[in-house]
Formats: C-alpha cells, structure tokens, sequence
C-alpha cells in the first residue's frame, strides 16, 4: 500500500527512500505472470536486456504510483506521469550488461529522453533480503563527503564510473565531461544497501548512483519510471552527444530516430515531454503499421523519410497536438 | 562534357558542377570492384547492409583517383574516402538528390561515381542537374541546394517537396520537372562522373540491377567539425546508426582529441589510432566488436595518452 508515513522527504534529501511492502501478493504475482508472458517476446535488440511491461498492464498501479510520486514530488519538481514499467531479472542478463549494471552508474537511456523522473524498484522474486539487490549512493553522504562532486551530480544522469590509477573517474556521456576523485574506494565507504523484499520499493531519482549488488540469486524486479509533465525536452540536448551517448543509442537505433523525428514533425527545438511522447507513440505506430503492410522489419530510408513528412503535414492541420 | 584525363576539370567542374571523365578505370579495375561488391553482397565476408561500405575500392583504385582529382584541387593534394557500392535497387528508388552519407562527416566533397559492370544493364545511365541552370529555372531550390549534400526531392500533388536532411525541414516548392532540367548522362564502362556533393542528380535504371561505386575526395585542407557531424534529424541519425562502428569512432576522436574543430590530417592520425588501438583490444578480449565499456574504457585512455603527449611536448 501507498505508504503516508514512509521517509518521502527523503527523496528529495538523500535522493532515494525504503517504501516496505509497496505491493501486495496478489499485485507481485500478476506482475511475475506478465514477466513470464514478455519473456516470450522476441526482443528486437538482442543487447539490450530489459522486458517491459505491456502498456495496458501499468493502469491497475498508475494510482498507486502517482500519489506516491507526488508524496516525493518538490515545490520544483513534480512527478505526475506514469511513463513505463522495465523488468530486471539476474538470470537474464547478458554477460556484457551484467558488468555494466554491477558497476556504479545512473541510467543512461531513459535520460536522454526525458531528464528528470523516478524509479519504483521492486523486487518480485527475491529469496534473500540481503543479497542481489541495489546498491545506492546518497546525496546526503557524497554532499559530506565531496561537495562539489556532489553538485555536479545532481539533477543530472548517464554517468559512468570506473575506477582507474587509483581514482574513481565519473564520465557523463550525456554531458561529456569527466570527474576524477583520488580515492578508488570512494562510493563503496558512501554506499548503502537496502535489505528488500518482494514488494518492497525503493524509489530513487534519476541522478542516484546506484549498481546491482550481485547475480548470485534469481532476483526479478520491476522497475516504474514516473516522469513529470512539465519537463521541456529539446532537440539540441538530444544532439549533444559524445561517442558514447552516440553508442548507446545507436544500439537501440529505432526509438531514437523516432525521437529525433518528433522534432521534424511538430516542426519545432523545443516541446513539452507530453507532446514528445504522443509525437512519439504515433511515430511508433505508423511505422509499425507501414511494416506489415511492406512485409519488412525495418522501412527503408525513402519510406521513412516519406512517413515523418506525412506525419508532419498532419500535425500541421492540426492532429494529435493535445499529447 | 565529356574529358579525358589530361583536359581541365577544373573550368568544367567551376562551370556545370560536374564533369564525366573517360577510361578514368581498366577493366581489371573494374572487375575488382564487383567481385568486392559481391563478396559483400552473399554474405562470404561481413557486409554492411543496407550500406555497402567497403575499404577495398579505395585500396583498388585510390591512387588513381587522387592523382586525377589532384588536377582540379592541386595544391593541396586530395584525399581519397571509403567507397560505398551503391545497388540501383537502393538508389533508384530515392530519385532525384544531392549528397551520400559522406556529407555527414564533410560539408564539401567531391562525388566520384563509376558504374560497374554487374547485372544486366550494358551501360550506365546518370541525370545531373547543372546548378546555373537551376538557378535560372528554381532560385528557391537552387538556394536550398547549395552547399546542401543532404537533400531528395519527392514531386507531390502540383508541388516539389525537398527533404532538407541537413536543416531538418520540409520545404514545398511550385511543381518543377526535374527530369526536364537534368542532362541525361551515358556512361561507358570506366567512366567516371565527379560532381560537387551539392549537384541534384539521379540513377535511372529503376527495376533495374545495376551497380556503381562511389568515392568522397576531400581537399587535404579540410577541417572537421564536430558540430558538423553531429548536426542531424531522424533519417541521418537513423543511417548513422545503422553505420555505428564508423561514426562511432568519428565522434570519438573529437572526444579524444577534446576539440571540435580538427585539420583532416590531425583528425585522420587519431582516427588511425582508435582503429589500431580497438583492434589490438579486440585481439586481446576477443569478440568481433567491443561492448560499449570497453570502448568507452579506450576512448577515455587515448584521451589521457593524448593528453600526457600534449603535455610533454609543451614541456620538451
């Protein structure tokens, strides 16, 4: 249940709260049959490890979720959008994103969309409290610590850490910059990790450095994005891009140029997020439809190019403009 | 417009934006070139689909392509890029158009295209539009062509719609019949057409099997600009993603060299560098590409190498 006395204040102080027992059995088990069902789907990109949960299955939580959000919500930032739900599960990472996810980091993807939002994580299956869950980094702790790492981390994501030369170096790709602290250990002496059970939540924003504690259990977890509604996404952030950030979307090509053509169809820099994604899921659509109807899994250039400008033209007389 | 070797490009170039140079290939050249493509195209080694992205047509016939587009740009020398086959049942579909994905990388470029001997097709067919004369006929659309090697022009209901790639936008222009404009080109087996990469052009042989190379020659002066590469809409993001192992490492030497503006020569060092480097890691870690750490581990390493060259130079 929405929990009115857990430590909200936290999220805003610390950058993550402990929510106990945020799901109830029946919401973990229905959760748990909908992972074994998307496990089934095919995934388009074979390196990336997320299952996500099917759009229609978030309503039942959305309530939930949202006064939850709003509990940690700020006077200057509200969470209000339930965005998506990510199934996370040990046995099912790659071998590659194991090592990523086991190292100290903020998540990158989701950040290059939309740059502020919350993350509900929730163990579903989890055998042990104190083994294969997160491990965090709080604000409160690298603010006593390192201050000025500290500011420079905050409201920000996409960073990657790695320790080398007796350093602990924090590259943001999204950014392009990079932070060297002399001292190799330094987020392992800052770390908590939460003992959590299935249903639990602990609930972060975007710029808490956290990592898989390890894969030595079957742990499933799922994990909801709650976005604001009044986040301005623009299209030079989506451009500024080193060669990292170009990796990382390349790697998951489709989405992106979908993003990028967003931009193309309202004719316009800059748009509220909520247009962003109703630009988005119809780009979605379109090209999806256009596929089945080419028999192909991808449209070539000329017919891609061809569905934005159509799109664009609608937009123009006036479609789809209320997000 | 036809030349041989030894004519002035140059003046023709200057004049018509383009120039059709005669025997600028042997047959034995030519025959290279296919077999490369073919190799590619039944999967005997690696492609690239849906670009066909080779480093062989340079090391076949780079020298000469240089010493004959030396003519027109001497002194400085010019540098030979990668070619890119080009099957007639991908670009004839995209009709008329300036540019190639060379334009995301170099804001100006020469195009040299060579038909090759594949398929059916007994010769090559090429429309390019002379600039001069779309100035006259369009100003509108000789404007947003010029310089621009990133546009495709779609005729719509009474109207000529140009996808500028490079500024994102659409932009609808009064009917114009292209096909009226453009001088219809023949070219015979080891001919070659050099254009400037801002010259609207079409292949012709729609439905048909027909295969060209086509090589980017840049001037030696030429300084890369990241804000160049990295200016982009869905459709050049979309096919740079579908090369990423080249634009991967095109963005990373300017997060190498921690600048953004590179002289070419400077730019193609570090750029010879990472590949060198990533294949010495590929060797040691095995796999057939590094993950996304273990490239941005080495891009974060040769930063630091160059960073300490830099300084020990300075203090030297």
């Amino acid at each position: 249940m929405f929990s009115p006395s857990a430590r909200w204040q936290d999220v805003q102080i610390k950058g993550y709260a402990v929510v106990p027992s945020f799901l109830d059995a029946p919401e973990i088990s229905g959760l748990i049959a909908a992972f074994e069902k998307a496990r089934e789907i095919p995934r388009q990109n074979p390196n990336f490890m997320g299952h996500l949960l099917h759009k229609n299955r978030l309503k039942p939580f959305r309530n939930k979720l949202l006064a939850a959000a709003r509990a940690a919500s700020s006077s200057t930032q509200v969470y209000d959008r339930l965005g998506m739900g990510i199934y996370y599960a040990t046995k099912l990472y790659l071998k590659w994103h194991l090592k990523a996810d086991c190292l100290w980091h903020t998540d990158s993807t989701i950040h290059y969309v939309d740059p502020n939002y919350l993350n509900f994580w929730i163990p579903l299956v989890k055998p042990d409290r104190q083994r294969s869950g997160l491990q965090v980094v709080g604000f409160d702790a690298l603010e006593a610590r390192h201050p000025d790492l500290a500011h420079s981390l905050r409201g920000q994501g996409s960073t990657r850490v790695i320790q080398r030369d007796g350093s602990t170096i924090f590259r943001d790709t999204a950014r392009r910059t990079t932070i060297a602290i002399a001292d190799p250990n330094l987020l392992e002496g800052l770390a908590q990790t939460p003992a959590l059970g299935p249903g639990d939540c602990l609930v972060m924003r975007n710029d808490v450095l956290h990592r898989t504690q390890d894969d030595e259990t079957d742990r499933v977890a799922i994990s909801f994005r709650v976005f604001g509604s009044t986040t301005v996404v623009s299209r030079q952030a989506l451009m500024d891009m080193g060669s990292a950030k170009f990796n990382n979307m390349a790697r998951v090509r489709p989405p992106f140029a979908r993003r990028f053509a967003a931009f193309q169809i309202a004719g316009c820099d800059q748009m509220s997020n909520v247009l962003y994604d109703a630009l988005y899921e119809e780009m979605t659509k379109r090209e999806y439809n256009l596929q089945l109807a080419r028999g192909a899994t991808e449209l070539d250039d000329t017919d891609f190019e061809q569905l934005i400008y159509e799109l664009a033209q609608e937009y123009r007389d006036g479609a789809f403009r209320g997000g | 417009m036809a030349l041989s070797a030894g004519d002035s490009l140059d003046t023709d170039l200057k004049a018509h934006g383009f120039s059709v140079v005669s025997n600028a290939l042997s047959v034995a050249e030519l025959h290279s070139l296919s077999a490369d493509f073919e190799s590619m195209r039944d999967g005997s080694r690696p492609p690239h689909p849906p670009r066909f992205v080779s480093p062989a047509p340079r090391q076949i016939v780079a020298p000469k392509l240089k010493a004959l587009v030396e003519k027109i740009s001497s002194p400085p020398p010019a540098r030979v890029r990668s070619g890119i086959y080009q099957p007639a049942e991908q670009t004839a579909k995209v009709g008329w158009r300036t540019g190639s994905i060379a334009f995301f990388s170099f804001p100006e470029y020469l195009n040299v295209w060579i038909p090759l001997p594949s398929g059916s097709a007994a010769i090559a067919t090429i429309s390019v539009v002379d600039p001069s004369v779309l100035s006259r006929e369009s100003p509108e659309l000789a404007e947003i062509a010029e310089q621009n090697g990133s546009l495709r022009l779609v005729a719509g209901e009474g109207k000529l719609v140009a996808y500028d790639n490079f500024h994102r936008r659409y932009v609808e222009l009064p009917r114009l019949d292209l096909d009226k404009l453009g001088v219809p080109l023949t070219l015979n087996w080891g001919d070659a057409l050099i254009m400037r990469n801002d010259v609207l052009h079409r292949s012709h042989d729609e439905g048909g099997d027909g295969l060209a190379v086509s090589f980017c020659v840049v001037g030696a002066d030429t300084v890369m600009r990241r804000d160049h590469l990295l200016n982009m809409g869905a459709s050049k993001f979309r096919q740079m993603a579908q090369l990423r192992a080249r634009f991967l490492r095109e963005i990373a030497v300017f997060d190498i060299a921690q600048s953004d503006h590179l002289p070419l020569a400077e730019y193609d060092k570090l750029l010879a560098e990472l590949i060198k480097r990533e294949n010495d890691a590929l060797q040691r870690l095995g796999g057939s590409q590094l993950d996304y750490d273990q490239f941005d581990d080495l891009v974060y390493e040769l930063t630091n190498d160059l960073r300490r060259r830099c300084s020990s130079e300075r203090l030297g």
